[in-house]
């Protein structure tokens, strides 16, 4: 059965002298120092990386995106918080790991005929919003779908778990400028909120739109079909991106 | 369409099996003709109650999903078998996890299912017809 690794799979000495690692921490944003921190734990982003070889993905490329992950972690770790940094490197590494192939995963994992269960669906869904002016059961879907009740929540499923979230996310939009859009998050999209600390290290993760569902979902209370008149998308999209924006902060989030 | 109730549903206590747990839950509400909307949030709901069950402390084997439908409404119960006399866990009220399904429940609930820590959640339909 595949797993995501976790701590004990990965457990492996920790490279290198802990306290040698803290300082050079504080001395980043110091160039040789991120240099050294990335040599060091290349080999454990690269183990890492490993664990999902096999899934149709070569192992090259895997390596390239854990090392996007490895300095993404170099670059977002507090020395001061009391977690040890190859937990937290390996929670950012696996994390992107797991984007990397839910990016790609629609086109290598779907099956064809679920892909296109999935297009009925959402087509069938989008009308019968439309029609009805709420969001419509599986039962009135399936017919309109042409497609079984049992067939309707699994092409549900696929919807939610292989997500066409590279289409979706604005161009530009990939967490590059972590602190810019933390700062961009409390000052001019949303009204500061202490509740969004909780999870401000994650929410990094997702992109503008993710993050503005997020919070008019569970800062504004809208439903589903509120936030999709709001943003104009579909609220099948809204359950899309929500789904998705959860279980980014979730793979973040726990460590 | 009716649900004979109660459901059951008993998995090895894993992030790995929460899958199950979750179409099945998934396929009740689906049945009791919650809307499209109303099932994914479910999912959303078992997806972070398992989510914190399964940070109780070890040891622990099963993780159960008790659902009993009534009329339209989805009343799931989860639960593990682990032994903790601290539940609901010290912050899991103000935990994000907490927030979501408070979020997208109508009721939620840390409770406990016999001895095992257990989160209940409650999500309705709307009437519909009109």
């Amino acid at each position: 059965m595949r797993r995501v690794p976790d701590e004990h799979d990965t457990a492996r000495p920790e490279p290198g002298d802990p306290s040698e690692i803290l300082e050079l921490f504080r001395h980043l944003p110091d160039h040789d120092a991120r240099d050294s921190l990335a040599q060091e734990y290349l080999p454990f982003a690269e183990h890492l990386a490993r664990r999902f070889a096999g899934r149709g993905e070569p192992v090259d490329d895997l390596v390239q995106v854990a090392s996007v992950g490895l300095l993404h972690a170099i670059d977002r770790f507090d020395p001061d918080r009391e977690v040890r940094f190859s937990t937290f490197a390996a929670a950012t590494i696996v994390g992107e790991l797991k984007r990397h192939f839910r990016d790609k995963g629609w086109s290598i994992r779907v099956p064809r005929d679920l892909q296109e269960a999935a297009m009925r669906v959402n087509r069938a869904n989008s009308e019968l919003w439309q029609e009805l002016g709420r969001s419509p059961t599986v039962a009135e879907v399936a017919p309109r779908a042409g497609l079984s009740h049992d067939e309707v929540l699994e092409a549900m499923e696929a919807l939610g778990a292989y997500s066409t979230a590279s289409l979706d996310a604005p161009a530009g939009d990939d967490g590059a400028s972590v602190s810019g859009s933390v700062a961009a998050v409390g000052e001019d999209v949303f009204e500061v909120s202490e509740d969004w600390i909780t999870i401000l290290p994650a929410i990094t993760h997702l992109s503008d739109r993710e993050r503005r569902i997020l919070y008019l979902r569970f800062f504004k209370g809208l439903t589903q079909s509120e936030i999709a008149v709001e943003i104009g998308i579909s609220q099948m999209h809204v359950s899309r991106l929500l789904s998705q924006a959860l279980q980014t902060i979730r793979a973040k989030a726990r460590m | 369409m009716s649900v004979p109730s109660p459901v059951l549903v008993n998995v090895p206590a894993g992030p790995d099996l929460v899958h199950i747990i979750r179409a099945v839950a998934a396929s009740i509400a689906a049945r009791l003709d919650l809307p499209i909307d109303a099932v994914e949030e479910v999912r959303v709901a078992v997806d972070e109650a398992a989510s914190i069950l399964l940070q109780a402390p070890a040891p622990y084997d099963r993780l159960s999903l008790t659902i009993e439908p009534r009329g339209t409404e989805m009343n799931g119960l989860l639960s593990i078998d682990a032994r903790t006399a601290e539940w609901p866990p010290p912050g899991a009220e103000a935990s994000w996890s907490w927030r979501v399904i408070s979020g997208v429940c109508d009721e939620a609930a840390f409770e406990r299912s016999g001895v095992d820590p257990a989160i209940r959640f409650i999500k309705r339909g709307p009437m519909l017809g009109g």
